[in-house]
This record gives C-alpha cells, structure tokens and sequence, in this order.
C-alpha cells in the first residue's frame, strides 16, 4: 500500500464497505473527493465544517491553489493534516477524520469530525472510594488523555502515541512523565509494544501478556485501574503508563507485591487508619491464602493443636458427615469459587439475588444434610470473604488458585505440607519481575519500609506513592 | 509446565503409596478423652476414659491397646487433661509417665473411691490439681517424693483434697 494518494485507491482498500462513504464536493469549478467512514464521524461537522467551507469559501485557480489555501485555514476545522501516503489516508479514515482528495495532487488533507458519541465518564465500578474523585477511564483513549491532564496540568506530561494490531490498529499511548519517569522504562515499553507484531490488542488479556511477555504466572504483572487520580499518583511515582482505546482502563508498570496491596481508599484517609486498614488487608491476605490448608492441616494430621473445648465442638459437628476433611474443604472451594463465576456471568438484576439463594441454600442445606459440618463452612467462608478483601481482582484471582493448592499441600502432609506450599509461594513471587523490578521489592530491607505501614505524606518529599518502593534495578 | 507435572505426579504417586511422612486421620473419627481413670481389680488395670472408651489389661500398655482396640472410633488421648490413678494401681505409674500420647501439662491425681470419669470431667475442669505429668516426671528423674492431689468421690459427689 505504499503508493502516492490516490482517492481511488483509498477507495478500493475499503471495498464495498456500507458505511463506507465517498462524494465529490465542487470547490470554485473544480471536483474534489470527500472520504469517511459513517459512524466514526459527527456529519454535522462533515457538512459544517469541511462540506460548506470547500463548497462557499474555497477559492482559487488550481488544485495546488485549492489545497494550499484548505490547508492553512480556508476550511476552518481545529486539526488539519497534511497525508502524503495511502495507508496514512486509510488510518485517518479510521480514526474519524474526514479525507478530502484533490485529484493531481499528491496530498491530500485530512480533517478531523470524530464522533461525539462517547459513553461519558463515570464512577469506577470496582475501584470506588468515598471521597476520591468519580471520574473513571472510558473505552475513548482520547477522552482518557484529557482526564488524566485535568489531573495533572503539567507539561512534562507526555504521551507517545503508537498503532498496535494489524487487524484492531488499536491506538495505545504510553504515558510518562518527563523528569520522573525512567527513559529507559519508557523505552522499553515503547520498543515492546512497536515490536507486537500481532492481529488485535483489543482485549485486557492480549495487553497484559504481550506487554509482559506472558510469564507463567498467575499473578500479575501489570496493574491496571480504572481511576484517573491512582494513575496520575503512579506516574508521579515513577512508573509508566499504558492507555489503550477501546479499554475503559489503563495500565501501570512495573508492578510489585506491595503495589497490588494498595488500594486508592488509603490516599483518602489519614495515615494512622491508612496504616490500619492495611495491617488488616495483609492479614486478610494471609487468612485467605492459609485458613483453609491450615484447618486440613490441625482436623486430619494435627489435633492436639486445637483446643480441647473447639475440638469436641468439631468432633461433635463432624458426626455423621461421610466425607474426610479434604474432600468437605475441597467441595467448599470450588462451590464458592462457582458461585462467584455464576455471579459474573448472570444479568446484575438476577445475579446478586442468586448468589446470595446459592450461598445460603448450599451453606446450609449442605450442612443440614450432613455433607459438610459446620466448621469446614465456616473456614472456607471466612477465608473467602477475606478474598474479598484484597484490592487487586486479578490478584486476588492468583491468590485463589494458591489458596487451593495450600490445601491441597495440607491435605498430603499436614503443617508440613502447609508450609512447603507457602515457602513454594514465596520462591515464585521473588523468582518474579515487573519489567525488570522484584515483585517483593516492597518487603526488602532497602526499599525502608512503608509496605505496609503508609507513610505520612509530608515525609515523602512531596511525592504521594512511595518511588523507593519500586525497586527498579 | 512440565516440571509442575512431573512433580505433581510424583506426590500423587507417593501418597497414594503411603509413602507420604504423615498419616491423617479424620477429627470426625476421633474419640477425644479428657479423664482417664485407672482402676485395678485382682490383678487387673481397668482403663476409663469415658463414653465408650473402656479397656483392661495387666499392664498400662495392655490396657491402653485394649481400649484403642475396642473403641468405636479412634481414641484420641492428645486432648487428656487428667489422669486419675486408683491406689492400687501405683505400680502403673512409670508406664504412664513414659507414655509418649499423654500430654506433659496434664493432670495427675489419686483417685479414692470410684471415681467416673465422665462425671470426674466437669469437676476437674472447674477445680484442678497441681500436680502435672512433667511435673512427676521431673520428679522422678530426680528420685524426689511428690504427694499427688486426692480425688475423693462418694455418692456421685467430688471432692479435691491437695497433699
């Protein structure tokens, strides 16, 4: 495709394409061709803005004259570029610019009448706070810029903008700020993403494993959020981020541990709460990951460790239900684990309502008919709810799985098996990086704390995240 | 991937032998006692551990075997907090001091009249003795004279009388 323009041609590559749409305009006695692609324009700024202004304005006594004259404001439109090559006309089009071709001349100029038709912003769905703003990511990359400049009206802000996807030419821009942000991280971020050679970027799933080169792990490696204000705290930081069109979310990177343990509820608060509320999601994390393997473990291989009062009260519980203890911890988990997958794939109306039947009726009906006692139930839902509790899904997704395989270890070898799985976990999560930063950056000696504790504001020189946490090599 | 496999089939492969470390045993199955009474009659040490845990023999061992074998469950002594011996059952003591299921913090009392060791339970939960296991076997090990607290039972009724 790498051919002067020709209107011709720009036609042809889009076929017999129904909205696709091509007319001539008459600019002072001579024909021009108009080129856009319904429904990524506004056809009010067409006929306004490019349509009456060739048509009533444009004066001249050639084609050159035409379009010398268009390009420096005769046609009054905000953005005016000069597209020298074919497949340059064809991503114009594409992104909402309307292309006018001047037959003989081997420019043409795009103008652009993007569609207004945006979902607007709202407030995040998942990542909600009390007091912080309510102005999430949109699926329109360029709406996403311009909130995150509301937030951040600097000019060492930056955006490189960059197509990846043969198939989605999805738009991308990498965020950094100049001064703050490592080049070498911005580079590498870049050259990664020129370097895709792949048909669509189009989904969470493909950014996250071409950007991370799809490392055998459940745990993420890229953060993403939905909020404009944690992504503006994270450039600040020093990291970088990824905004992708189509995505209603933006990513952050390098990633660690630390990090995914944040959540955007901690800025709103006083750090003395702050610092609380955190202790007590760490120990959620823990009560998640281990309740479960932990009472394997002491009701099938350790129960003198289990008071003598809370033991009968098990053994009593315990009567008549024929199955071991693995198969009662084991059942809970994938029931709940089901429950949750059902809650997300039915309608919101209906889908609350039926987790909540589903989680009562298995809960109790299942221990009133004996099939699991009370206190396995009440171990897997205590270590669900603290699931609940971790601010990162995908995290908290990884942690399932690890939450499974903990009891699984449990059931084989008791504390002992208990401990092999977390010890296994610690050696995976330190074998990890974030473009090149340890993911247990946070909890090394020289990162000077603040992992879990957050810091006052006013002993971070002015920086709202903790840089030192990055542990960027 | 491959590795994970390997290794997962090799732990499957390995508990499915019983070459796993540590054996479960299921806390539905237990039978947890928390007074053990140990009475003598013509020769024979009669074991109580409550519910339906019951069992004889000419020594402690035997008697502890008998129980265990003739439970309806698994017996479960990590949970016996009081060991009562009858008075003619002393000789047994250096059994039950060398027995490695009784744990060092429990109990230890001579017991007069015929204690229950059901009814027992309450009771010594509410008021306990101060002599324990480790402590007798401290005790032993160092050829000292311990007086052990008195369980006295009469008409279904206990009483703890210290020294």
């Amino acid at each position: 495709m790498n051919q002067p323009l020709s209107a011709a041609r720009v036609e042809a590559a889009f076929g017999e394409s129904g909205d696709f749409v091509a007319r001539d305009v008459e600019a002072a006695g001579f024909r021009l061709r108009l080129l856009f692609v319904d429904g990524l324009v506004t056809g009010g700024f067409i006929s306004e803005y490019v349509v009456r202004p060739l048509a009533t304005a444009l004066t001249g006594g050639s084609m050159e004259q035409l379009l010398e004259r268009a390009r420096n404001g005769v046609v009054y439109n905000a953005v005016c570029q000069v597209v020298e090559r074919e497949e340059d006309a064809v991503s114009k089009l594409l992104n909402g610019f309307a292309v006018v071709c001047f037959p003989g001349e081997p420019t043409a100029l795009a103008f652009e009448t993007k569609t207004t038709v945006n979902r607007s912003p709202a407030p995040p769905e998942v990542e909600n706070t009390v007091k912080g703003a309510k102005d999430a990511f949109t699926e329109n990359m360029r709406v996403n810029t311009g909130l995150v400049r509301r937030h951040m009206r600097s000019a060492d802000l930056r955006f490189t903008q960059l197509v990846v996807g043969r198939q989605t030419a999805t738009n991308v821009s990498v965020a950094w700020v100049r001064g703050q942000t490592d080049p070498r991280l911005v580079e590498r971020t870049v050259r990664r993403l020129r370097e895709l050679e792949i048909d669509s970027f189009a989904t969470p799933a493909a950014v996250e494993e071409y950007l991370t080169g799809s490392r055998k792990t459940a745990f993420p490696l890229l953060q993403y959020t939905e909020r404009t204000d944690r992504f503006v705290t994270a450039l600040l930081a020093g990291r970088v981020g990824i905004l992708v069109d189509g995505l209603p979310l933006a990513y952050l990177a390098p990633v660690n541990l630390g990090r995914l343990m944040d959540s955007p509820e901690d800025l709103s608060r006083d750090f003395v709460s702050a610092s609380a509320i955190r202790v007590l999601r760490y120990g959620a994390l823990l009560l998640t990951l281990l309740l479960p393997g932990l009472y394997v473990a002491v009701a099938a291989f350790h129960q003198e460790m289990i008071p003598t009062a809370l033991l009968l009260s098990i053994v009593q519980s315990k009567q008549q239900v024929p199955f071991p203890t693995i198969f009662e911890v084991l059942f809970l988990l994938l029931a709940f684990e089901i429950l949750q997958e059902a809650g997300l794939q039915l309608p919101q109306s209906i889908g609350q309502t039926v987790s909540i039947i589903g989680g009562l009726v298995v809960g109790t009906a299942a221990v009133e008919a004996k099939l699991v006692s009370p206190a396995a139930l009440i171990a897997v839902s205590v270590a669900g709810i603290c699931g609940f509790a971790l601010p990162g899904r995908d995290f908290a997704d990884a942690v399932r799985i690890w939450r499974l395989i903990a009891a699984v270890f449990a059931s084989l070898a008791g504390l002992f098996g208990l401990t092999a799985a977390f010890l296994l976990l610690i050696g995976h999560l330190s074998g990890l990086q974030s473009y090149g930063a340890s993911y247990l950056a946070p909890f090394s000696a020289a990162s000077g704390g603040g992992a879990v504790l957050r810091r006052r504001l006013v002993t971070r020189r002015g920086n709202p995240e903790d840089a030192a946490q990055e542990g960027l090599p | 991937m491959k590795k994970l496999l390997v290794f997962a089939a090799a732990v499957a492969a390995a508990a499915l032998l019983g070459w796993m470390p540590a054996r479960p045993r299921d806390v539905g199955r237990l039978l947890p006692a928390q007074v053990l009474v140990l009475s003598g009659r013509e020769g024979d040490l009669t074991l109580n551990g409550g519910k339906d845990l019951r069992g004889r023999g000419a020594t402690w061992a035997e008697a502890v075997a008998d129980l265990r074998a003739t439970a309806p469950g698994e017996a479960f002594f990590g949970t016996v907090a009081h060991i009562v011996l009858a008075e003619e059952t002393a000789g047994a003591l250096e059994a039950v001091l060398q027995d490695p299921a009784l744990r060092p913090a429990a109990r230890v009392y001579l017991g007069l009249g015929e204690p229950e060791a059901e009814e027992a339970a309450a009771f010594l939960t509410a008021h306990r003795g101060g002599v324990t296991l480790q402590d007798l076997q401290e005790a032993w090990l160092e050829e000292e004279l311990v007086t052990l607290p008195r369980l006295v039972a009469e008409e279904g009724r206990y009483r703890l009388l210290d020294g």
